[in-house]
């Protein structure tokens, strides 16, 4: 399994503190250097991404783990700013949700989400899934060159 | 008279002194004179004798006092050639003295017969005689005037001339029965009067035999009936009205056709459907008018002239027919009003809806005043009743439409509550479970006892309620996912249940054996599920040794249109029929079922077990949530089926029990389900799927 010797940059939109927690846990203690950057509505997401505001000095995530149902800009209207965005359509983005809603799943993938996995209820599954995640992204799958 | 006779003879003397010769002639002129009142009297007889039967004796009575004074002259004319002149005198004077009485006879005939001519051509109704050929011989100026005729243009016609083509079958019919039974009674022809308008009658006629019986012809009373056929056929009209009014459940259409339909049935100029409002005021919400008269709806209408109390007026029935609005004793503003819509007669009927008075029916004859026959009236009342009843039907039509798109909405409400409760209940859970769980691995053993089994305790019930909220949503997902109906061939269903529970089966050493099974009209997700329900209910509910479970399936009739749940006795299964479904001719629906060896259930909780969340064992025994008997109700009732449950069957009862592979004495229990088959029907039952 190859090391990635750099630090993983992966932004997190998240609203719920007891999630953003879970993935902290799920992400420490692994060989892995991420730096875990958390916003908590889609509007932030934009602005981290576009470096507005206060994310004036926000760092281009590698991968973006993006929640479904968000406060202001939900998932579905970020993922579509995101993809319409030449300078960002290219990050993965995971969308990771309590929806195991059909019409929840097609419209992700239809807007071109890189893929939808549906939240554990089991605390081990979750941490399973997160790390999983990380190593299939970092370790397996080839990005596209930052 | 004795004086006048006395003189007459002695005048004879004279005569017959000078001139015997002349005596003879003066007896042969009697003779002729005779014959000519015998041909009057007959022509009076003839007028006569069809008035009455008195008139016909008294004619009798007349031609044979006539008859015998001819016969009388002829012996009087041989005596007077034996020239014995006294007795020819005394012959003469007897000759005219019979004369005398001849002429008083004559005079008093010619009374009766003015007094029958006159009430024969004045008769209220109409009479004509026939001869034999049907030819008129004879007809009264009533009848003469019904058909716009002069009395000599129409003699000698044929009576056939006179009648309509429509009536030609009715005429020849009537013909053949006067000559075989004498007489016909009221049947109605139709007249050609000669401006060629045609005339309802009604004929009374009676056959004219001679004493040999031979038919001679006939006599014949006719009635105009205009206003019978009138009043027949707005009767008809107004009955076709009606059921044109009932036909529609609309408000609005239901108004229309009563307003063109009585426009045209009592030939008025202007109806209108006037609606009281709640405060008693009201308005014309339609009108029907011709052309060249002002449009009343949508005008506005003057309170003033408006007196409120009609309203109670009506509210009793009241139905007012006003022949001339200038002579009714309105107030002058309300005959104002009404000319200036140029209302010159009207009539008002008032609609009812139940018993309350909901609005008025009115007629305007605006061409002229017109006298409004009860007839008319009363269809206007008849029609206006309809009006009421066909607004009964629209406004509980309207209810009940209302009322369904409440509970479909309700329902639809329900299950996205389901649906949006079982989702966002989730979001909560999952943190308490998530974080419990933390809270166990890394604080186990670290606090005291007790905290790590209240903990335990915590997760255990966080995961309960996780797999509750789990079950909640798979029910409420037999609707938000089921697929439109198709053929589904029960073999491959069968199939996908037996791989999806592959592992209890492993697990258990189950022996899982089938009949063939057909295919049926439904969703194939859902009939899948069904079975893996209840083969995984029959697996998890076993004895102590491996579970024998046997599915089998038989034709059977639904009651049509039956989709209510019905009991094992309301089912028919045809006990001759093989189980092999080639052999098995259009059943209406299949019977499965799915029998068991397992632990069986007690008969008290034969319904229960099909209701949300109920469980009969504790979860330490039988671990599950109690949704998955529930689930199948579900999915078989929205297949237009039923499903229910015999537990511990008497073997001798069970139909199935030839086709079991098990041993009848290890029964557990048998699930029996409905679907419908494929049939001409199939579109009928995926068309009445209830909205759940």
């Amino acid at each position: 399994m190859p090391t990635n010797s750099r630090t993983i940059e992966i932004l997190l939109v998240e609203d719920n503190p007891g999630d953003v927690n879970l993935t902290r846990i799920a992400l420490a203690d692994r060989e892995i250097n991420v730096n875990l950057s958390v916003v908590t509505d889609g509007v932030e997401a934009m602005n981290f991404l576009h470096r507005q505001g206060e994310y004036l000095h926000a760092i281009h995530p590698d991968l973006i783990l993006l929640d479904w149902n968000l406060p202001r800009k939900d998932g579905r209207e970020v993922l579509i700013e995101i993809k319409a965005d030449e300078r960002l359509q290219r990050i993965p983005i995971v969308v990771l949700t309590t929806s195991e809603a059909e019409e929840d799943i097609l419209k992700a993938y239809n807007l071109h989400a890189n893929c939808y996995i549906t939240k554990p209820v089991d605390f081990d599954k979750f941490v399973q899934i997160v790390q999983s995640i990380e190593d299939f992204w970092f370790n397996i799958v080839q990005l596209p060159p930052g | 008279m004795k004086n006048i006779t006395s003189s007459k003879i002695s005048i004879g003397f004279v005569v017959a002194l000078v001139v015997i010769i002349i005596n003879v002639v003066v007896a042969n002129r009697s003779i002729q004179k005779i014959a000519a009142n015998n041909r009057s009297i007959d022509r009076i007889h003839d007028s006569v004798m069809k008035i009455n039967s008195p008139q016909e004796r008294l004619r009798q009575r007349l031609q044979a006092e006539s008859i015998q004074s001819l016969e009388d002259t002829k012996i009087a004319v041989e005596f007077s050639g034996l020239l014995d002149l006294i007795l020819l005198v005394f012959l003469y004077g007897l000759v005219n003295w019979d004369i005398t009485k001849k002429h008083q006879a004559e005079s008093t005939l010619l009374s009766s017969v003015a007094e029958f001519e006159e009430l024969y051509h004045s008769a209220p109704c109409g009479y004509h005689s026939l001869d034999l050929t049907g030819k008129i011989i004879r007809i009264n100026r009533t009848e003469l005037k019904m058909l716009g005729y002069e009395e000599a243009e129409i003699l000698g016609k044929n009576i056939a001339d006179s009648i309509a083509p429509a009536s030609i079958e009715a005429l020849h019919k009537s013909l053949s029965l006067l000559k075989t039974r004498g007489w016909i009674h009221d049947v109605e022809f139709e007249m050609i009067r000669k401006d060629g308008g045609i005339v309802p009658v009604s004929a009374t006629v009676v056959a004219v035999h001679n004493a040999q019986g031979d038919y001679l012809g006939s006599r014949a009373t006719v009635i105009d009936i205009s206003d019978r056929i009138k009043s027949r056929k707005q009767a008809r009209l107004s009955a076709e009205i009606s059921q044109k009014i009932r036909q529609s459940l609309q408000l609005d259409e239901i108004l229309q056709t009563a307003v063109e339909e009585v426009q045209k049935l009592l030939e008025v100029d202007r109806v209108l459907i006037f609606r009281f409002e709640r405060d008693g005021s009201g308005k014309v919400v339609q009108e029907k008018v011709l052309p060249g008269y002002p449009v009343v709806m949508g005008s506005k209408i003057i309170d003033p002239c408006f007196d409120l109390s009609y309203h109670d007026r009506y509210q009793q029935g009241r139905v007012y027919n006003i022949a001339d609005v200038t002579q009714a004793g309105f107030a002058p503003c309300y005959v104002e009003f009404l000319q200036q819509f140029d209302v010159k007669a009207s009539a008002i009927v008032p609609i009812y809806l139940r018993d309350r008075l909901w609005g008025l029916s009115i007629v305007h004859h605006c061409q002229s005043p017109r006298e409004w026959q009860p007839k008319e009236v009363e269809t206007l009342s008849q029609i206006s009743a309809q009006i009421g009843i066909a607004l009964a039907q629209a406004q509980l039509l309207e209810q009940e439409q209302l009322q369904r798109q409440e509970l479909t909405r309700s329902n639809a409400e329900l299950e996205q509550f389901a649906h949006i409760a079982s989702h966002d209940l989730q979001e909560p859970l999952r943190m308490v479970i998530s974080y419990l769980q933390l809270l166990e691995r890394r604080y186990q053993g670290k606090l005291d006892r007790d905290a790590d089994e209240f903990i335990g305790y915590a997760i255990d019930g966080a995961v309960r309620m996780q797999t509750l909220i789990q079950a909640l949503l798979s029910y409420a997902r037999v609707s938000s996912r089921k697929q439109p109906f198709g053929e589904v061939d029960c073999e491959i269903v069968f199939q996908d249940a037996i791989s999806n529970l592959h592992v209890a089966i492993r697990d258990s050493g189950a022996i899982v054996s089938h009949d063939p099974l057909p295919a049926v009209w439904g969703d194939a997700t859902q009939l899948t599920q069904v079975f893996q329900n209840l083969i995984g209910n029959a697996i998890k509910f076993r004895r102590e040794s491996p579970p024998k479970i046997h599915v089998s399936v038989q034709p059977v009739q639904l009651e049509t249109d039956d989709l209510k749940p019905m009991t094992s006795t309301q089912l028919t299964i045809d006990l001759n029929l093989s189980s092999t479904t080639e052999t098995i001719a259009a059943p209406t629906a299949w019977c499965f079922a799915v029998a068991d060896d397992g632990i069986g259930i007690e008969s008290q909780y034969l319904e229960r077990i099909f209701a949300i969340f109920q469980r009969l064992h504790t979860r330490v025994t039988y671990p599950g949530t109690g949704i998955g008997l529930a689930i199948c109700k579900k999915i078989v009732e929205r297949h237009g089926g039923t499903i229910w449950v015999e537990s511990n069957p008497v073997v001798s009862e069970s139909p199935l029990s030839q086709s079991l592979s098990v041993k009848p004495e290890s029964y557990g229990s048998v699930f029996y389900f409905t679907i419908p088959a494929i049939s001409s029907t199939s579109t009928q039952y995926a068309n009445k799927q209830p909205h759940n």
